[in-house]
């Protein structure tokens, strides 16, 4: 094994914090060189997560790559991060997105800070996904919050105050529960161990006192707390009020970042957490989850058909696609929980195209109302193939990613409860409406508007921006099978042994 | 044992005390621009006292002067707290010190005056050196709010502070005499060896005495209802001052409470544990909703200095469980580390502005450093703050107290809007031009005041990613209470 093999996740999480600090210190300069210098920075970043694939044995669902360093040893915590088939991917969706939102980014005032935010907010996100020990995991979660916080507060659109500060306390609210839940497992496990630990790992062989004939019991309640946690950042309904106002005012860098990564975290500690370390009350509570998962869908999808606004539908949508993703999750067989993952990609890629889309306009008009647009395909040739594919593989189109995810989830449901999955397909037509509807306000039709037959089409950098945004949306909806065999043990163990859930670490044998 | 050895293990607060008188008489015979020197032996002193103490540490524990005071790993605890927070408050006030006319070997006489009286009080083993002690630190402290003459609220609030402080004390002293009455004695040992080995009904005078005792404590650490001096006095007083009161007074007032309410009188729990949840609570929801509605930073962190106490209290709730004793009484030292380093610098900054619009752009670093103390005030890892927090909620969780810990946490999460809405206006807020800037500019480039950001900074940030070293010394201090 060699030393970059052995040390990969932590260069992958400390190689941004390094970066932004280089940004930060850089000495005064254009703001397109600082952009420069931090788009280099996360290209080699997105280069060294490359590596994984290299070095990622897929037909194991053990932990990889692990690393363990002993930090706080009174508490048993201890910096543990390694790497399976779940949060292989979702690694590489930041290290991908991370480039792309940093080249896109049209801000003009403050860009190092700017810079350095965004490079911030991938050490916390990766460090997320590769967290094994609570305390660390916690410890990244809630740092994520603080440079999103500054990103939509500083950068953000006219009510960007009051959506940063509802952003941070919904989940903070949503976080600070889970630290009392993570408490109280560290000290149940000193209790039946007789040692502290706060190793995930070791959380796995708990025994957490469940009893059926009462809603609030000690597991009951530790797993809403952690569900309310993840629930709120997904978000489901009805924990989803923050979103629109964050996405709404958030920079498109934000937006894409939010959307493609932030939300995801939530599914994937569900995933993590939630589910394997609580089984008897998920499945108490499976029902109900279930339900708001469904409502989310549909509720999510008749919001987004009444807005107005062009990145207000966006985020409505996304609300829509994250309740099926939870549906997904929640069905716990292994279609149903291989295409949620493989939708949340999609949902990454998708939802992150059209915020940048959004963005494209949004610098030309300075508008994003759906009204005062149309026409434009005559005008922006370019844009509007781009525009098309992205809003093809929204609406989950056969050949585009999105119709492998949304596929994988609805077959899933279907094998377990036919009436869901009746229920939850109506997202495709719905979102096919809304969607298309849009396009067709914004694309079609005759020019109304006289600003609009001046607007340049897309410029070389955008057209860089959203080239890698298409290629991979066709790639993962033509080929899938890279993506999907890479996670498929993971999922496979975890859906035949949630119940007795026990993941052990990987060595390697030469 | 011989007298020659009491001057020893007394030397930390021998050489503050000397250092306070020379240079109080060195201001009257030097030449008035000298301000350097007199600083410097200031400085000195408190550092050559820490280094006595760091020699007493691996000594064993022992009382002097027939158990007034007990010299222990506790004591010296909470002697370096003071130490620490007196040099940080010298530090932050040199620049104001420099450009207003304060008379400066009265103003450095009173903080290491405060200082020995701070230190003290954790020494105190007896009722009398309790009360003595905590007088010294009044006094002191009472001036020093006050040392700002031509600003009338400075008088205000050293007048306020005075008038209430006596009556508070006076309480003190009353439970004083109410718990000799009943247990004849001043001495803790004798207190809670008559306490737990009395066969008969405890007289109700010792109720009412400890009734009246933690009214008199309560003041000191701003527990609501005693609460109604704060913000005036925070407001009133010199920011540094203001810094001290909040860190150093608050935590010689939870030594004393350790000491005499968790240690001698420890089976009294039934009935001043439930006392103490109720404070606990008030005084968090309190002091957190007042905060929310406050224009004045200063006001602010006033309120919400005194929600942190109302943290401090779920811990030392928790301690009557006997099981969670150790790590309750470790998780409120800990506590008063972090609440310190985030706090003075977050006062010291306050110092050198109130005005923090557009203050994190104007000034990158300075703007980080406030971000990391609002941060850490806030509880967010991976600062000292979450650490702090951490354990705190963990003695709570451990002890059975889940509803006080739930308390705790909705109260944090209201508490992470008042302390967003500084980072609010330190970045997303037009900066306003004011004709201040000049001192600013001059402080900016001060060295000593940056040094005191920078050390508070790292420090909220280096104890909150590795606090086991801290920790390790927090076990040692409660292991020698006992």
């Amino acid at each position: 094994m060699t030393f970059l093999e052995n040390h990969l996740l932590s260069i992958l999480i400390f190689l941004p914090l390094l970066g932004s600090l280089v940004v930060f210190l850089f000495p005064k300069t254009s703001n397109v060189k600082l952009q420069m210098v931090a788009f280099g920075i996360s290209l080699i970043e997105f280069g060294l997560s490359l590596l994984l694939l290299r070095y990622f044995n897929s037909s194991s669902h053990l932990i990889q790559l692990v690393q363990k360093v002993s930090w706080i040893p009174e508490l048993g915590t201890s910096f543990f991060v390694g790497i399976d088939g779940i949060s292989l991917w979702l690694v590489l969706l930041t290290t991908f997105l991370t480039p792309i939102v940093i080249l896109s980014s049209t801000i003009e005032r403050n860009v190092k800070s700017y810079m350095a935010c965004l490079l911030i907010l991938e050490t916390a996100m990766l460090g997320t996904f590769v967290s094994f020990d609570l305390i660390l995991f916690y410890v990244f979660w809630e740092m994520m919050l603080i440079p999103m916080y500054f990103l939509i507060g500083i950068w953000g659109g006219a009510r960007r105050i009051y959506a940063t500060l509802k952003f941070f306390i919904y989940t903070m609210a949503g976080g600070v529960l889970m630290l009392l839940a993570i408490i109280f497992l560290v000290y149940l496990h000193y209790d039946q161990f007789g040692v502290f630990s706060t190793s995930l790992l070791n959380m796995y062989s708990l025994q957490i006192p469940f009893e059926t004939s009462k809603i609030f019991n000690i597991q009951s309640l530790l797993f809403l707390a952690f569900a309310v946690a993840f629930l709120i950042k997904v978000p489901m309904f009805p924990f989803h009020t923050w979103l629109p106002d964050a996405h709404v005012e958030a920079p498109t860098g934000g937006s894409v970042i939010l959307a493609g990564v932030l939300l995801k975290m939530g599914a994937y500690g569900f995933l993590r957490f939630a589910m394997p370390l609580f089984p008897e009350a998920l499945q108490f509570f499976m029902p109900y989850l279930i339900a708001l998962s469904i409502i989310g869908i549909i509720y999510g999808a008749f919001l987004a058909l009444a807005q107005t606004d062009l990145k207000k539908l966006v985020a409505y949508s996304s609300i829509s696609h994250m309740g099926l993703i939870m549906l997904g999750l929640l069905i716990l067989n292994t279609n149903g929980v291989s295409g949620s993952i493989f939708q949340m990609l999609c949902h990454g890629i998708s939802t992150g195209a059209l915020f940048l889309i959004v963005g494209i306009i949004y610098d030309r008009r300075h508008t994003r109302e759906i009204a005062s647009f149309g026409g434009l395909t005559k005008v922006m040739p370019y844009f509007s193939v781009a525009f098309l594919m992205v809003t093809l593989s929204s609406i989950a189109l056969p050949s585009t990613n999105g119709f492998i995810g949304e596929f994988l989830i609805l077959l899933g449901t279907f094998e377990k409860n036919p009436l869901w999955a009746i229920l939850a397909a109506s997202t495709v037509i719905l979102g096919a409406y809304y969607m298309l509807w849009m396009f067709q306000r914004v694309m079609f039709g005759p020019v109304t508007h006289p600003e609009n037959k001046v607007l340049s089409d897309l410029s070389l950098r955008e057209i860089c921006v959203m080239l890698p945004m298409i290629v991979m949306i066709f790639w993962m909806g033509i080929y899938p099978k890279p993506f999907l065999s890479r996670m498929e043990k993971s999922i496979d163990y975890l859906v035949s042994n949630y119940k007795h859930y026990d993941l052990g670490i990987y060595e390697k044998h030469q | 044992m011989s007298n020659i050895h009491f001057i020893f293990y007394l030397s930390p607060l021998i050489i503050l005390i000397f250092t306070a008188i020379f240079v109080l008489l060195l201001d009257v015979f030097i030449q008035k621009n000298n301000r350097r020197l007199i600083f410097s032996i200031a400085s000195l002193g408190v550092i050559g006292s820490a280094a006595t103490s760091l020699q007493l540490w691996n000594g064993d524990a022992l009382y002097l002067f027939h158990e007034a005071i007990r010299l222990d790993k506790f004591s010296l605890f909470f002697t370096f707290l003071s130490l620490g927070l007196t040099l940080l408050t010298a530090l932050s006030s040199y620049p104001l010190l420099q450009k207003n006319n304060w008379p400066l070997g009265e103003y450095l006489f009173f903080l290491l005056s405060a200082c020995v009286g701070m230190s003290l009080m954790a020494w105190a083993t007896d009722l009398i050196t309790l009360f003595i002690s905590l007088e010294i630190m009044s006094l002191a402290v009472y001036i020093l709010t006050g040392i700002e003459r031509e600003r009338l609220t400075s008088s205000e609030g050293a007048l306020k502070y005075f008038l209430l402080g006596a009556f508070s004390t006076a309480f003190l002293l009353y439970g004083i005499t109410f718990i000799y009455a009943a247990t004849g004695s001043t001495q803790f040992s004798t207190i809670a060896h008559f306490l737990m080995s009395s066969k008969y009904t405890l007289p109700p005078t010792i109720y009412i005495g400890l009734g009246l005792l933690l009214v008199g404590v309560g003041f000191k650490i701003s527990a609501v209802p005693f609460h109604m001096w704060v913000p005036d006095v925070y407001e009133g007083a010199p920011t540094p001052i203001t810094a001290l009161m909040a860190t150093g007074v608050k935590a010689a007032g939870f030594s004393a409470l350790i000491r005499l309410f968790l240690v001698t009188l420890s089976s009294l729990k039934p009935q001043w544990g439930v006392i103490i949840i109720g404070f606990s609570i008030l005084t968090m929801t309190v002091g957190n909703i007042a905060a929310l509605v406050q224009n004045n930073i200063k006001r602010m962190l006033a309120y919400s200095s005194i929600a942190h106490a109302g943290y401090i209290l779920i811990a030392l709730a928790a301690a009557q469980e006997t099981r969670v004793f150790d790590l309750a009484t470790s998780s409120i030292l800990f506590y008063l580390i972090a609440y310190s380093f985030m706090t003075i610098g977050a006062f010291t900054i306050v110092s050198f502005t109130q005005d923090l619009n557009g203050f994190g752009f104007k000034h990158p670093y300075l703007g980080i450093a406030m971000t990391i103390f609002m941060l850490s005030l806030i509880g967010v890892p991976p600062t000292v703050g979450f650490m702090g927090k951490f354990y705190i909620f963990s003695s709570a969780l451990k002890g059975g107290f889940f509803w006080l810990a739930i308390i705790g946490i909705i109260n944090s999460v209201i508490a992470s809007y008042y302390y967003l809405r500084v980072l609010v206006t330190l970045y997303m807020k037009k900066e306003t031009d004011t004709a201040s800037s000049s001192l600013s500019s001059s402080l900016a480039s001060s060295l000593v005041f940056n040094s005191v950001l920078w050390i508070t900074a790292v420090g909220t940030l280096l104890v909150g990613l590795f606090p086991s070293s801290v920790f390790k010394i927090i076990t040692k201090s409660i292991t020698a209470l006992l």
